[in-house]
């Protein structure tokens, strides 16, 4: 198999590749593909590096050309086996004058054409070329114009004897020669050429392929046309002409960018601040030749795995000891912390102790006694009851009233007294009623205190017979509306799943103001407030009215609805003392030492306000004065 | 059987009652035990009985009854209503459970939007038509002289407290004002030195509006404790 | 749907609050209208009663299986809720085994409760003045041993009148002052809400 030796790196592909799989480079150049024979040459040239000279012996020679060197003329390949023939001795070795030497000689460019060998290879060569066409055997400026036309373009007009004399006095500029092809072959790839031809001077291929065409012989076929311009020239032998002094040469216009590569002439050219002459010398590539050269052999681009690096921390014990400690208090925020144990023997326990204690003890004092000692709340000292017993009063007999049971459990033993009171009253009216809550707790409590109220009056074990409990009303706010509104669509049914607005007395209500009255039993502020703004304003517009019993806390915030004028309550009761001054304006006495009680335990409270406010003052006066001691 | 239940149902309610009593009473030492366990027994009586109102009160009565009704009895003319009234508003609130579940919580937020709009619709009317205009009407007619009393001595009482009303009213608003004209850069916004003063003026009104509010609680809690500490003797002499 | 589902929210929010306050401006055109939507409110909040307390079953659900003292708390609240709802499920809201449990468990609990709170607001009114007192502190103390003492006749002494005229003065002149500027301003802050929700700046559902 015939291998192609890469241009470039110098390695041997296989034939079929079109690019070197090493360094990538283009293997199949138009008119560059060179035999084994010329490859050895080439070798020559361009020697491999050391690693690579093996592969190189053992590459097989290719048997046969490949297709495309055929294309080739032998009188190119010939003309590049002669080109290829190493007429001096490589320069292995550059020591520093040479290497300025060819710097010089890059600066300086010659305008002479190129090395009188090669013009002497020329010469033969054209000499061989006309010899077979039975042309004139000296051709010498003719030659050298043929010359120049290959490889500089450019016409000149030097004698070929002043050439030798040039190459006599010229050292040789390059360690070897750069054939045209492969000149254009590095013009091709940007690589800057060494000591050889600047890129403007590099002739365009096609140009080049032209002059090759014109000058020639194609193929090895016998037929060698001439063109008639060579039979045309006569070789004259001229005498050498004397020196005349030499025209000053206008310096050419260099183009900026040039200019700026010039190195300064101010600068003398110094040995290479790095020591390279223990570097390795390259033997292939372009920079053949040179030392301490970055190698651009494809095995230092090769692309292959990066080496990898521990990411190892180097970690002291210090850091390590901080870091677990860290992550020690981390995972602590993250546990849920244990509820610490309280003490429950602290000074502020016992302080309350105490208090309850002495404000427990006379109360159960009086329980217990059933003490009647203090005088009963008279109504007329409370505005509301007054109104709210008038108001009941004058309900119509068997009238239906709603009475909306919206106050907690919780404050039954504060309201339970006014409750009972209130219904006691509306049962003796025989008044029809109509229980309702909006709170979920309402209607048990309801329902036990409508029995024992029941019981209580009839003094049976039956309950009161004249009332519907329409039940929970949920929605609150929007619950109220809808029941002023229409109670009829909201409540359709009774708590025992009744239509109780298809019969008696109900089916005359339409709306809640055909009620007689709409009673509302609440210890919330708020829920006071809803019924008032809520049901409140459809009253008013018929002049039904709303009467509250209360909770001592919401008073305060219900007295503005009952004191306002036009008034928005018609009748409050609010609290114990309220309810005790209702029961008394009913008639109703209660005898449990309730309200010896209260008055004891409100005594005793005052006293502990007092003392314990004058307790702590005397503590806070004490404490700034030694704050203002220190 | 059942009679001996019924009649044993009462001394033993006592007692359980009793014992509750003293659990939540036992929190005056502070808290324990006997008081958590106390409060978590009330927290799902309560909530249960509000689940089973709920199913009997609405789901049952207003739901499903009138349903069942309209087509056992065949008058189909309560069809509509039910219709209109009731079944769009049952889609809602199944539509509703879905704000139990995390992953499905933003489908049900439409409803609650419903709710929101209609709850602040009904609440702004009944601020404005229930409590602003009546109330601000109260504050104007306290010095309204058809309503002053005849008696020169009553007039000048009847004045004085109209006076301290319409005053006290308007100096607890104007404390609730926390608005201040911009300084000079640098100098801090200040409220205007009249304002600062009947602001004063409206933090001793509060003050004594609070004062009035603490002890009716004090009072009612008062009462609770009274009405316990009787409960816990009527049954210590029932049994003793 | 980011940005499709809030906007609907608001939409459905502001459409159905408007339709319910035009509804009072307007009752022969939107009332029926609005009493329709009433109506759907009032059941969607029964709803979310029940909805409610399936949340908080499931939350103390989730409780049992965790460790700690908390869980026997947990275990407690299910066990009564579920008993209460076969107990008044059977026995219905006003049955006597209802009212029986409602009697003796849950008005027990709640009323010492309240009885509680008593010892611990006296306790803070003793330690009012602990602390270096304001000139409206002084006077929030005074109003309230003012009403207490008004409130009832002092046990042996008996009831003061010049005191009571002036607890009910305190209670029906800057009481009502102070209470009526409450009011007021509840209400303006309650219609200031309520607007904004109306015109979709506030969406407390979330949207």
């Amino acid at each position: 198999m015939t291998d192609i030796i890469c241009p470039l790196c110098g390695k041997p592909n296989p034939e079929e590749l079109d690019e070197c799989q090493y360094c990538q480079a283009p293997l199949k150049v138009a008119g560059f593909i060179a035999s084994p024979e010329d490859q050895e040459d080439f070798s020559q040239i361009f020697p491999p590096s050391p690693d690579q000279a093996g592969e190189e012996d053992q590459d097989t020679q290719p048997e046969s050309p490949p297709p495309s060197e055929q294309s080739i003329p032998d009188w190119l390949k010939q003309t590049e086996a002669s080109f290829l023939k190493p007429s001096e001795p490589e320069p292995e070795e550059l020591s520093s004058e040479q290497l300025s030497e060819q710097i010089d000689a890059l600066i300086n460019l010659p305008s002479t054409p190129a090395e009188p060998q090669k013009s002497a290879i020329d010469d033969e060569w054209l000499t061989s070329l006309l010899s077979e066409a039975g042309a004139i055997e000296s051709i010498p400026e003719g030659e050298v114009l043929l010359e120049r036309a290959v490889e500089t373009g450019e016409e000149t007009s030097t004698p070929a004897g002043e050439e030798t004399t040039q190459e006599e006095e010229e050292p040789p500029a390059v360690p070897a020669e750069r054939p045209a092809w492969l000149t254009n072959l590095e013009a091709s790839s940007n690589i800057k050429l060494d000591g050889g031809m600047q890129p403007s001077e590099v002739p365009e291929p096609e140009e080049q392929e032209a002059s090759v065409e014109e000058t020639g012989v194609p193929g090895a076929s016998e037929h060698v046309e001439i063109p008639d311009w060579i039979s045309k020239v006569s070789f004259e032998e001229v005498p050498p002409e004397p020196k005349e002094p030499e025209p000053p040469i206008e310096p050419a216009e260099i183009p900026g960018w040039l200019e700026a590569l010039r190195p300064s002439e101010e600068a003398t050219p110094t040995a290479p601040v790095e020591d390279v002459s223990a570097a390795d010398v390259v033997t292939a590539g372009p920079l053949v030749g040179l030392r301490g050269v970055i190698s651009a052999h494809p095995s230092a681009i090769q692309a292959r795995k990066p080496p990898t690096y521990s990411i190892k921390l180097r970690v002291t014990e210090e850091q390590r000891a901080r870091v677990q400690m860290m992550e020690e208090l981390l995972a602590e925020e993250q546990k849920p912390k244990p509820p610490t144990s309280k003490r429950i023997i602290t000074s502020q326990n016992i302080f309350r102790l105490a208090i309850a204690l002495v404000l427990i003890l006379p109360i159960v004092w009086m329980i217990i006694a059933k003490s009647q000692q203090s005088p009963l709340p008279q109504p007329a000292n409370y505005p509301g009851v007054i109104d709210f017993f008038q108001q009941v009063q004058q309900l119509p007999a068997g009238a239906p009233v709603l009475v909306a049971f919206d106050y907690e459990p919780g404050f039954s033993g504060e309201m339970n007294s006014a409750v009972s009171t209130l219904l006691s009253q509306l049962m003796a009216k025989n008044t029809y009623l109509t229980l309702v809550t909006t709170a979920p707790s309402g209607v048990a409590l309801a329902e036990s205190l409508v029995k024992d109220a029941g019981t209580g009056l009839a003094g049976s074990l039956s309950s009161y017979p004249y009332y519907t409990d329409l039940g929970y009303l949920p929605g609150g706010t929007m619950g109220l509306l809808g029941l002023a509104s229409s109670p009829k669509t909201v409540l359709p049914y009774s708590l025992e799943g009744i239509d109780v607005w298809a019969s008696a007395p109900l089916n005359t209500v339409s709306s809640v103001t055909d009620f007689g009255a709409v009673i509302v039993i609440t210890n919330d502020p708020d829920t006071a407030r809803a019924w008032i703004e809520q049901v409140g304003p459809v009253l008013r517009a018929e002049d039904g009215p709303i009467l509250m019993v209360t909770s001592s806390q919401a008073e305060p915030l219900i007295r503005p609805y009952y004191e306002a004028s036009p008034s928005q309550v018609q009748g409050m009761v609010a609290g114990l003392a309220g309810g005790q001054a209702y029961s008394r304006a009913v008639g109703r006495q209660p005898q449990n030492g309730v309200w010896d009680a209260f008055s004891m335990g409100v005594t005793v409270s005052i006293l502990i306000i007092l003392i314990g406010g004058i307790i702590s003052m005397v503590f806070m006066l004490q404490a700034s004065a030694r704050k203002r001691e220190d | 059987m059942l009679a001996q239940i019924n009649q044993l149902a009462d001394p033993i309610g006592a007692i359980i009652g009793f014992l509750l009593t003293l659990m939540v009473l036992s929190y005056i030492i502070g808290d324990n035990v006997l008081f958590r366990l106390a409060v978590s027994i009330f927290i799902g009586v309560a909530s249960g009985y509000a689940a089973v109102l709920i199913l009997y009160n609405v789901i049952w009565y207003q739901v499903l009854v009138p349903i069942f009704q309209i087509f056992s009895t065949g008058k189909l003319e309560g069809l509509p209503t039910y219709a209109i009234h009731v079944f769009p508003a049952v889609i809602l609130g199944f539509w509703m459970i879905t704000k139990l579940t995390p992953r499905l919580s933003r489908w049900g937020t439409p409803v609650l939007a419903f709710l929101t709009g209609v709850g602040a619709a009904t609440v702004l009317a009944g601020a404005v038509r229930g409590t602003i205009f009546p109330q601000v009407g109260a504050s104007v007619n306290m010095l309204n002289i058809q309503t002053a009393p005849t008696e020169l001595g009553n007039i000048v009482g009847w004045f004085i407290n109209g006076l301290i009303v319409l005053i006290g009213t308007a100096t607890t608003l104007i404390y609730f004002q926390f608005g201040a004209r911009r300084q000079e850069e640098g100098v801090p916004a200040r409220r205007s030195v009249v304002l600062d003063y009947l602001s004063t003026a409206g933090q001793g009104f509060i003050a004594v509006t609070l004062g009035v509010l603490f002890a009716g609680v004090y009072l009612a809690t008062l009462s609770a404790l009274i009405d316990r500490v009787q409960f816990l003797w009527d049954t210590i002499s029932r049994f003793f | 749907m980011k940005r499709i589902l809030p906007i609907t929210n608001a939409v459905i929010a502001v459409v159905s609050g408007l339709i319910v306050l035009f509804g009072y401006f307007f009752p022969g055109l939107l009332s029926g209208i609005q009493s329709v939507l009433i109506g759907w409110a009032i059941i969607i909040a029964a709803f979310a009663l029940l909805v409610g307390v399936f949340n908080l079953v499931m939350v103390h659900w989730k409780k049992t299986g965790t460790e700690g003292s908390n869980s026997i708390y947990s275990i407690v609240l299910l066990i009564s809720l579920f008993i209460t709802i076969i107990v008044a499920g059977l026995s219905g809201p006003t049955g006597s085994w209802t009212l029986w449990i409602f009697n003796n468990f849950q008005v027990p609990v709640e009323v010492s409760l309240l009885a509680v709170l008593a010892i611990v607001l006296l306790y803070a009114g003793a330690r009012l003045l602990s602390r270096k007192p304001k000139w409206y502190t002084i006077l929030f103390l005074i109003t309230v041993l003012l009403v207490l003492v008004g409130s009832a006749p002092l046990f042996l002494a008996g009831e003061s009148a010049p005191l009571s005229a002036l607890r009910s003065w305190l209670s029906q002149v800057p009481a009502i002052a102070g209470a009526r500027g409450l009011l007021l301003g509840v209400a303006l802050g309650t219609v200031a809400t309520g607007i904004r929700i109306l015109i979709g700046i506030d969406r407390p559902y979330g949207g």
